[in-house]
């Protein structure tokens, strides 16, 4: 919840009022998420588990998607968004693209 | 012989994440805590709202290359794929725990209208059978109801 805005994926924030709506505003991120850093991460395939460098590494992209989607959120005057989706999409070449969706509103 | 060392070392391994993770939850319900988590729409109690927050929680898993191989062969024959199961299952189970320790520890009644969704990681190119990953995420609406 930076610079204030509050973030809901209902359709209200909840125990607030919607008092304005300014449409859907959007952030995303494309990552190259078959790239290994390291050798490391690909011998981990090999054991199988948890893939922590790709954990973190979409974790980043998500709030990095999140904070753009506030960006446009807030250059259209609202200090909240509802709704918010999450869908990740392949983009030809292996990488793949986060997006961050929601309704820009203003709340009391 | 590095799949073999893959079956070995890989059902050591995730069967170690697996018991962990189940040890962590068995220490959270038998110490009473609350299941905060839910997918409702609204939030449940009638009491004032004093905050809300959108909380989110994610985690990426993968086979290891003897389960990869496995797969590759059921997928000749059809039917259930077995060997991708097992991190699947630890994936989905992991980031609704991680979700819910999130939501206790941050003080808040309960998160609402919890999402699961999982997306997959690409290969590298055509020929490349070793990499894949699954990840998960969770997110949902954390609530805080006044204490009046």
């Amino acid at each position: 919840m930076s610079q204030g805005m509050h973030l809901s994926n209902t359709e209200t924030v909840p125990g607030k009022l919607i008092t304005a709506s300014y449409g859907l505003v959007q952030g995303s991120t494309v990552r190259a998420k078959n790239v290994f850093k390291d050798i490391g991460a690909g011998f981990k395939n090999m054991v199988g588990g948890e893939l922590k460098a790709y954990t973190e590494l979409l974790q980043e992209a998500r709030n990095e998607a999140l904070q753009r989607m506030m960006l446009d959120a807030q250059a259209r005057g609202a200090n909240a968004i509802v709704n918010v989706r999450f869908a990740t999409s392949a983009v030809s070449g292996g990488a793949a693209e986060l997006f961050a969706y929601g309704t820009a509103v203003t709340v009391q | 012989m590095p799949t073999f060392g893959s079956w070995v070392f890989g059902n050591w391994h995730q069967g170690r994440i697996i018991d962990r993770l189940a040890a962590e939850e068995k220490a959270l319900n038998d110490s009473g805590a609350g299941h905060p988590l839910n997918n409702l729409s609204k939030p449940s109690q009638t009491n004032d709202v004093e905050s809300s927050m959108l909380v989110m929680s994610g985690v990426t898993v993968g086979p290891s290359w003897w389960q990869m191989m496995l797969g590759g062969w059921k997928n000749f024959f059809g039917g259930e794929i077995k060997s991708f199961d097992k991190m699947l299952l630890y994936g989905r189970r992991k980031v609704l725990h991680d979700m819910r320790v999130q939501a206790l520890q941050q003080g808040f009644d309960e998160v609402i209208n919890v999402r699961v969704e999982t997306s997959m990681i690409t290969k590298k190119s055509q020929k490349d059978d070793r990499t894949a990953g699954y990840e998960f995420i969770a997110y949902g609406t954390a609530i805080k109801y006044s204490r009046s």
